[in-house]
């Protein structure tokens, strides 16, 4: 067995910490599923926010320094709300008849296509958002070849990250490079066991496709027979947990191998630099673009669209590059980044890194992806 | 006359409020996801909602039995089992003790076994995930003593899921057999020792017997919300500690198959159903076996 002492993570740089995304997310959706009280409690939102500006996000994604100064200029708090995947977002817009009285949502860019399908969103406004000249026109053509929402008429890239993961280099003594890496490395003694993979079916199965070369929008039944029963075979028995955010996971030694995004990533990497590598996903990964958008119903359509323009400043979006650490996209934002922001180069992924990414899709294969995740999951369970 | 017809009467006034808010809150759901469970996802675009309803089939029970979910379910009445016997032995003589004390000092341990319980579930859950983690205080206390040679690799197991449960389900088992304890008059105990039975043979042919109530009310109360636990596998469980109540969770969650979620939560209320009357049948027969032979003992 390994008998390397653990080392308690160091302080972040900069002082104080702060509540994880991950610690939060769980905290949040346990407490929100296990007690039924999801739409209850933020049906209740509407009336709270009727003044202001409110967002439905994802937990810790966006900086807080933002928040207070946007809504010191007009005078009042941005209301910030948090769902913890797309389907529970198309799942409370579904069940409020796609209103719940939020303003802006951050949907990640395959579902943008059902949201507009199902007539939730309203078309941008550009005369309010004269900052969008400031977006980056390679994210922007990422987006536009998506092709959920081609041209920007129903939304701005919020930011963007990539799939990878993240190994212990204390443990997993020579270097990593690639997905078949990763699946030689699962199965070793000392690691086996210790390995998390992301709380993400259309990921998960993306494990398989990228490692064997299949585009991993694949809808044909056999490529996700094949996937199915790799992850069966080649997973389950040495998965420790499906997590998204493995930051604290992999702090605490209980995983010394992390499928992982790379700003969330980057979060365990600061506390740990000389333990923790990180290797973008390889022959192939995910490209997500998150997005902001306006619902049809809005209650504040025109401050929504202030919202998103004041974020396209470059300033402010150093300062979101700099609190959630992932790459906005907008032009100039860079030069405004702190001196000594840690690990840059897991936020601004290499012309060649970026290269090997590709964006999802939302398609007919997504039940059975369902299915398979949990296929995997009872896999899993049963090596206990 | 009027005497009739109240013993004969079915639905007594004074119980309508519990009745109709049972058969609106209770009963009404339940029909519901019964029907669900028979129907099926609609195509996403279809943009219809998270139900369709004009086909009804078993498929879903087909998938919700077959191999892989099914042993979760035979999995997950494992943990529940095992916890709920642990949950019995450790607090049984908690409840023994607190029994015995004396009054002023019963309400002062009462309070000791509440207080944590007003702690938010959630927050119980993730305090075992601080304490048991590989660089955690146990963990780091065990390695000091030499008693562990590697970090503790409690978390993220059935183990760890198990722990929790009896952690976090103690207080439901010890007040319904504190409260059946404490009613048994301290002077079936003095006849029994007076009969020459020694103290082992009070607790077993007095003591227990008189706690029985108290112990079957414990064990229900503790097994039936153990079994659709959720919070528990996703807190501690990681991977290996999935538990029949989470594959529910992500079908209506993530998966947005409320057709499937709605034919597994159908299967869990019949697995659990379904226990509990092989174990109203084993306690039943226990009892009576029980009774049988303190008879011939007594005849002898």
């Amino acid at each position: 067995m390994i008998g390397h002492p653990i080392r308690r993570p160091a302080p972040e740089p900069g002082g104080c910490r702060r509540l994880g995304r991950r610690e939060f997310l769980r905290a949040a959706a346990v407490s929100l599923a296990a007690t039924g009280l999801a739409c209850r409690a933020t049906g209740e939102r509407p009336e709270a926010s009727a003044g202001g500006l409110s967002l439905y996000t994802w937990a810790e994604y966006q900086s807080p320094e933002n928040l207070r100064r946007f809504g010191d200029r007009f005078g009042f708090d941005v209301a910030v709300d948090v769902f913890e995947s797309d389907e529970a977002l198309m799942a409370k817009l579904a069940l409020t008849g796609g209103g719940a009285g939020y303003d802006l949502i951050v949907p990640s860019l395959p579902y943008v296509g059902q949201l507009i399908a199902r007539n939730l969103l309203q078309p941008l406004d550009y005369g309010l958002i004269p900052n969008a000249v400031n977006q980056d026109p390679a994210i922007v053509a990422r987006r536009n070849e998506q092709g959920g929402d081609a041209n920007g008429t129903y939304t701005v890239v919020k930011n963007w990250g990539a799939t990878g993961f993240v190994y212990d280099t204390t443990v997993v003594q020579e270097r990593l490079h690639d997905w078949r890496d990763f699946f030689r490395a699962a199965a070793r003694p000392g690691v086996s066991g210790r390995v998390s993979v992301l709380a993400s079916p259309a990921d998960v199965a993306g494990l398989v496709f990228w490692r064997d070369g299949i585009d991993w929008r694949t809808t044909a039944s056999d490529h996700l027979d094949h996937a199915e029963r790799t992850l069966v075979t080649e997973i389950a028995p040495y998965v420790a947990a499906f997590d998204s955010y493995p930051a604290m996971g992999l702090l605490s030694g209980s995983y010394v191998l992390s499928q992982a995004w790379n700003g969330d990533a980057r979060r365990a990497i600061i506390e740990a630099p000389d333990r923790l590598q990180w290797v973008t996903g390889a022959p192939a990964a995910e490209l997500f673009i998150d997005t902001w958008a306006i619902l049809r119903t809005a209650p504040h359509p025109e401050i929504a669209h202030a919202w998103i323009d004041y974020l396209l400043q470059p300033e402010a979006s150093a300062r979101e590059i700099a609190y959630i650490g992932y790459d906005t996209g907008v032009r100039g934002a860079e030069a405004h980044l702190p001196q000594d922001l840690p690990e840059r180069s897991l936020i601004f992924l290499s012309e060649e890194e970026r290269a090997r990414l590709v964006p999802g899709e939302v398609n007919g294969a997504q039940d059975r992806l369902v299915a398979i995740y949990n296929r995997v999951r009872a896999a899993a369970a049963l090596q206990g | 006359m009027a005497r009739q017809l109240r013993r004969t009467s079915l639905v007594p006034a004074p119980a309508l409020p519990a009745i109709v808010w049972m058969a609106g809150f209770f009963l009404a759901p339940l029909a519901i996801v019964l029907v669900y469970s028979f129907g099926y996802k609609p195509p996403l675009d279809a943009g219809a909602g998270p139900i369709a309803l004009d086909r009804l089939s078993f498929a879903n029970y087909t998938d919700a039995l077959s191999g892989a979910y099914g042993s979760i379910f035979r999995a997950t009445l494992e943990t529940a089992l095992l916890a709920t016997g642990l949950c019995l032995l450790v607090a049984f003589p908690v409840a023994l003790v607190l029994a015995r004390l004396p009054p002023r000092w019963r309400g002062v341990g009462l309070a000791l076994v509440i207080i944590p319980f007003w702690t938010s579930f959630l927050l119980r859950a993730f305090a075992w995930r601080i304490l048991l983690s590989g660089n955690g205080p146990l963990s780091e206390a065990l390695l000091a003593l030499g008693a562990l040679d590697d970090p503790l690799r409690v978390l993220d197991t059935r183990g760890a899921v198990q722990l929790g449960a009896v952690y976090n389900y103690l207080p439901l088992m010890i007040f319904p057999i504190f409260v059946a304890l404490e009613r048994i008059d301290p002077a079936l105990g003095d006849a029994s020792a007076d009969l020459g039975a020694p103290v082992w043979r009070t607790f077993v042919e007095v003591t227990v017997p008189l706690a029985a109530p108290g112990i079957a009310g414990g064990l229900f109360l503790v097994f039936i919300p153990l079994a659709g636990e959720y919070v528990l596998p996703a807190v501690l469980g990681g991977a290996r500690g999935l538990m029949a109540g989470s594959l529910v969770a992500s079908q209506f969650l993530e998966a947005q198959n409320w057709a499937l979620g709605a034919a597994q939560a159908v299967v869990m209320i019949g697995l659990i159903v379904a226990a509990l009357a092989v174990g109203s049948v084993v306690w039943v027969t226990t009892s009576w076996l029980a009774s049988a032979w303190r008879r011939r003992q007594s005849g002898c």
